[in-house]
Order: structure tokens, then sequence, then C-alpha cells
């Protein structure tokens, strides 16, 4: 209870994804700058580095505002090895699909660990 | 029954336990992908019409803070999404744009009458209907201008639709994690 109450601060949902669906989710309303012009949101490009995108999500995993850190999952692959050490229960990452890379379950870090538990 | 059955039982529930969750997460899945794919699609539209270099997250104020947020329960550890400000719900919001779309109508057409001579009508008309409700000044739809496309608007429709499922998918990988590690716990026990 009290590890939950811990989280209370936690209010933001922080994306990482490519040009249409961080701009659809800025229309959904989760786009937020704070006082230290930290955005919650990164648009990958093709001149993007895999730095960059690590250390905006080691970035967002620190903040203690994040509740939520939504990535596309063609973005989350690039960033594998870092994601399946990542084990917090808060913030919760999502895979998410983008327009061109639809959902793969194969990939789900989630359905994953469910996997391995059945032995496959 | 003896010490032995016990732990199977337990872990035969368990394991329906984490199906039952694993089924609505892939559920819920499923439909926030559907809501994903619609509002990809809604947002091409926008920029079909609008313009490719119109419609981009670089529209974002630099000062906008989130309409959207989620707030964790501190005893159970659910999470919910909150809306803040006095933004329409999307059905709201096409309702809204409908009634407009009516008022005009009716105005023409009331126009059209008074010009065959049925003068008075006007009066018998009531004000709010010809009135339509004040925009958010937080509705991030309105960095992309007064007269928005439809289609950008029904993007925005379904991306919040999906940012709703996307919680409750968030909401059940917590679920998901604590049921693996019950019916791990009771496989373990089940075995020795």
């Amino acid at each position: 209870m009290a590890q939950h109450a811990a989280h209370k601060n936690r209010t933001l949902i922080a994306a990482i994804g490519d040009e249409d669906t961080v701009t659809g989710l800025l229309l959904a309303g989760i786009g937020d700058v704070n006082a230290q012009q930290q955005a919650n949101f990164l648009v990958v490009e093709a001149k993007t580095t895999q730095e960059q995108i690590e250390d905006t999500f080691l970035a967002f995993t620190k903040r203690p505002d994040v509740a939520i850190v939504l990535i596309n999952q063609h973005i989350a692959e690039s960033i594998r090895g870092i994601l399946d050490e990542y084990d917090a229960a808060f913030p919760t990452v999502l895979e998410i699909p983008s327009k061109d890379h639809p959902y793969d379950p194969e990939k789900d870090s989630v359905l994953k660990r469910v996997q391995l538990l059945f032995g496959d | 029954m003896d010490a032995h059955g016990e732990a199977c039982q337990e872990a035969d529930s368990s394991l329906l336990a984490l199906l039952d969750c694993l089924a609505e997460y892939q559920g819920a899945r499923a439909s926030s992908g559907a809501l994903l794919r619609q509002g990809f699609f809604d947002l091409a539209v926008a920029r079909r019409s609008a313009g490719y270099r119109w419609i981009s997250p670089g529209r974002h104020h630099g000062n906008a803070r989130c309409t959207a947020s989620v707030a964790i329960d501190g005893h159970s550890g659910d999470i919910r999404l909150v809306r803040s400000g006095s933004g329409h719900a999307p059905d709201t919001a096409a309702r809204v744009a409908d009634d407009c779309d009516q008022g005009v109508r009716r105005r023409r057409h009331q126009h059209a009458s008074d010009n065959e001579g049925s003068e008075g009508a006007a009066s018998q008309l009531p004000p709010e209907e010809s009135e339509c409700a004040p925009a958010d000044p937080d509705d991030p739809l309105l960095w992309f201008g007064v007269l928005v496309p439809p289609a950008l608007r029904d993007a925005q429709g379904r991306f919040r639709a999906a940012l709703d499922q996307l919680v409750r998918l968030a909401q059940l990988k917590a679920q998901l994690a604590q049921r693996r590690q019950q019916a791990q716990r009771a496989i373990e026990a089940a075995r020795a």
C-alpha cells in the first residue's frame, strides 16, 4: 500500500514514437512541458539516434511524475535490451503499434513473460 | 483432500485467473490497435486536406500542460485516466458540430422562408438553438487553428478513445504481472 502511495504523484503519460503516433497522442491531450522545459514526448525521426532514444527512455523512467511510458513497438525493438531489463511497476512501459508497423504479439514483453511461465 | 491435491488445485485456479487476465489484455490490445489504426487513417485524411507540415507535433505549444493524465490509487495501485479542463468528449464534440450545422441549416431555411414572405419566424426560433458551445481553450485541436478539418476532429476522438484503452492496458499489465507471480508460486508449491 505504501508502495502505491509513493506513486501518487505520477500523473503524466509519456510517449516515444513516430510523428503520427506522437501527433495523435498530443491531440488526445498527453503533451506536457514542465518548468524545466522538459517535454514528455519524443518524436523519433530518421535522424534520431539510438542513443537519443535510450537516453529519453531512461530519463522518462527516472522522472517522478511519469506514470506510463508509451513507445512504438518498432522503436522499442531498437532498445530491446534496456526494455527487457526494465521491470519496475512504475512507470509502466507499454509498447504500441504505429501506422507502418502493426502490433506483433511475438515481440510483446508482457506476453513473453507469460510464455516463459508456460515453458514455451 | 491431501496437501498436494490442494496445492495442485491452487495452481490450477491461479493459472485460470492468469489466462482470464491474459484474454482481457489481448481484447484490450485488439480494441486499442483498431482505434489507433482508425486514428492514423483520419490523421492521414486530415493531412491531405490541411497539408502535411501543418499537422505535426511541432504545433504543440512550448508551455502547454496536459489535459489527459492518470491517477494512481494509493491503496490498490489502480490506474485511471483523468481529463482536465472542460474538454468535450469526442461524441459531444461531434454532436456540437452537428448542432452547429443544423443551426446554419435552420437559418438558411428561415432566410428562404423570409424571402417567401413569412415574416416574424426569426423571433420564434429559440436563441440557444442557433448558438454553439464555446470551444475549450485547452483543447489541443486549437493548436491547428479554429477551422480544422473534420477528419482531424475524428482523429482526436479516435486517439482519445485509444488512450482510454491504453490506460486500461497499463492496468491489465500490472494485474498480469501480479497473477503471473501468484501462478508461479502456486506451481512451485504444487511441484514441491
